[in-house]
């Protein structure tokens, strides 16, 4: 029997098969992991449309939401002293007005709105929309000031910069009029110098929105007013509707300006 | 040396396998997601054109010709017309504080803002309006008993290519409804529109109406609108019917009764 010398030939090929072997797992493993990673970054890079912001970046408040009987936590809001019954009762005189004459009510009054608002999450900015008469929300989240008060003009629902902490965006509003429908829930009303600090959170797996609102006003408020509202996700395939508002229907006008007859 | 065969041999078989199985759902799904996108041609992983932003019309925008109408427009423009030489205020919802709603918003100086999202288009005039919702999502017009006819009608769209094709119905008659060129929007219209980016700074709308009851045949312009720069923002125009003096001074008539001021 011949002895074999050097390198075992079985030991040899057992190495050499062993060494190709763990070269292809290694290969399929790395074009297995490679297409999954693809696949994933494909899709991730496909939003809904192109420049969009992606639902993976920040939550998609993206929708219509409504509010229900258990919606509201308004706690009483701490007045200043110097704020009399009689100003309130000309806020809500006002706010009358306003709905008589088919004005636009602004804030913070259509975000009270009963029938469903609708959220569009855009690229720069974020908008907010109300079947109620008044011109929609604008929450510019491309940009971190408010303009130059010499060249912007005080509306009704003032003006809104945002940003994300978290999963939460943080909305900042000034640029108020004193015009629209001004009470505030809780109470106090809003005004020029009224500041606004808003919080919008999902919380139950998205099914739900809650807003928190906080008003510093010097001229309203001895501290802060905070309250918040939750909105419910309305399903899909809801159809806005418009709530038309002609201020020339004069029993319209008569139903809403004269005492109501009392029930006998 | 036998049983470390086996074994480098069995595990790299599952790892063989394991991997197989993650390469084939991952191409799986990448082609569900391409076969999608072509089927319904707007679908979540779509890239589409971005129409968001502000736009406004420039004294060249409107190219507009006019309309071939139906002998019972043409009397009703007459009237309009006459009305206007009488001094009358000829648009009650602008007197009034309506919604002036479409084609009115789309076509006045103030910029419109786009807002676009998966689901949705909104388009918000600084005029007194309701916005517009387009819908993208696949949806069908509602149902007619369902669905209470607008200023702006119920606007569904889709993508043909690089192009927004929105399909307007169940308009109403109020609001500002004279459409450019002639004629006026009414419950029976139905407006075709098509959106395109001519480049990343203008875009181009067609509209098209048809309405038997107005016009002889459809009636199509477009308007090309350019875009504003970033940090541009909204004005609200807003509207005080109880405020006579601006129709006064304008020729019109019709004062609030004086017990609503």
């Amino acid at each position: 029997m011949t002895k074999v010398t050097g390198p075992n030939p079985r030991r040899t090929r057992t190495r050499s098969y062993l060494l190709k072997r763990v070269g292809q797992c290694a290969a399929v493993i790395v074009f297995a992991i490679g297409s999954v990673g693809i696949s994933a970054s494909a899709q991730s890079s496909q939003p809904a449309m192109k420049g969009a912001k992606s639902g993976a970046e920040t939550p998609s408040l993206t929708g219509f939401w409504v509010l229900r009987f258990d919606s509201l936590n308004a706690p009483r809001a701490s007045l200043l002293p110097s704020i009399t019954q009689k100003e309130i009762d000309a806020h809500r005189a006002s706010d009358m007005y306003t709905v008589r004459w088919c004005q636009y009510v602004g804030m913070p009054y259509m975000m009270e709105s009963q029938a469903p608002l609708d959220i569009l999450q855009g690229k720069t900015q974020i908008v907010i929309v109300s079947e109620t008469p008044s011109a929609v929300r604008h929450i510019y989240t491309d940009r971190n000031s408010h303009p130059d008060p010499l060249t912007f003009d005080a509306v009704r629902n003032g003006n809104s910069i945002a940003h994300w902490e978290g999963d939460a965006l943080i909305v900042d509003t000034i640029g108020f009029s004193d015009e629209g429908y001004t009470t505030l829930p809780g109470g106090g009303f809003r005004t020029p110098t009224s500041h606004l600090k808003e919080r919008y959170q999902l919380v139950e797996d998205g099914k739900e929105l809650e807003v928190t609102f906080t008003w510093e006003d010097p001229k309203v408020f001895a501290k802060p007013h905070t309250y918040a509202f939750r909105y419910y996700r309305v399903p899909r395939g809801h159809n806005a509707g418009e709530d038309f508002c002609d201020s020339n229907d004069q029993e319209r006008g008569q139903f809403l300006t004269q005492s109501p007859v009392a029930v006998k | 040396m036998k049983s470390l065969f086996i074994r480098v041999t069995w595990g790299c078989a599952a790892l063989f396998l394991l991997a197989s199985t993650l390469a084939f759902v991952s191409m799986t799904r990448s082609a569900r997601a391409q076969s999608s996108q072509s089927a319904s041609g707007a679908t979540n992983a779509q890239v589409v054109p971005d129409f968001s932003g502000f736009w406004e019309l420039a004294y060249n925008s409107r190219h507009v010709t006019p309309a071939q109408l139906t002998p019972a427009a043409i009397a009703r423009d007459k009237k309009m017309a006459d009305e206007r030489a009488a001094g009358k205020v000829v648009v009650y919802a602008s007197r009034w504080c309506n919604f002036l709603g479409m084609p009115f918003i789309m076509g006045q100086s103030p910029p419109i803002n786009i807002v676009q999202t998966q689901d949705e288009i909104g388009i918000f005039s600084e005029q007194n309006s309701a916005p517009r919702h387009i819908y993208l999502d696949g949806r069908s017009h509602p149902d007619a008993m369902q669905f209470v006819s607008t200023t702006n009608g119920h606007s569904i769209g889709h993508w043909d290519g690089n192009e927004l094709v929105v399909d307007t119905t169940d308009f109403s008659s109020e609001g500002h409804p004279e459409i450019p060129g002639g004629g006026f929007r009414g419950t029976h219209s139905h407006l075709v529109e098509r959106f395109k980016l001519i480049d990343d700074q203008h875009l181009q709308i067609n509209f098209t109406w048809d309405d038997s009851t107005v016009f002889v045949k459809p009636h199509t312009y477009y308007f090309v609108y350019h875009k504003m720069p970033p940090g541009t923002y909204a004005f609200e125009d807003s509207c005080d019917a109880s405020d006579a003096v601006p129709y006064e001074h304008s020729g019109g008539v019709s004062d609030p009764p004086d017990q609503w001021k």
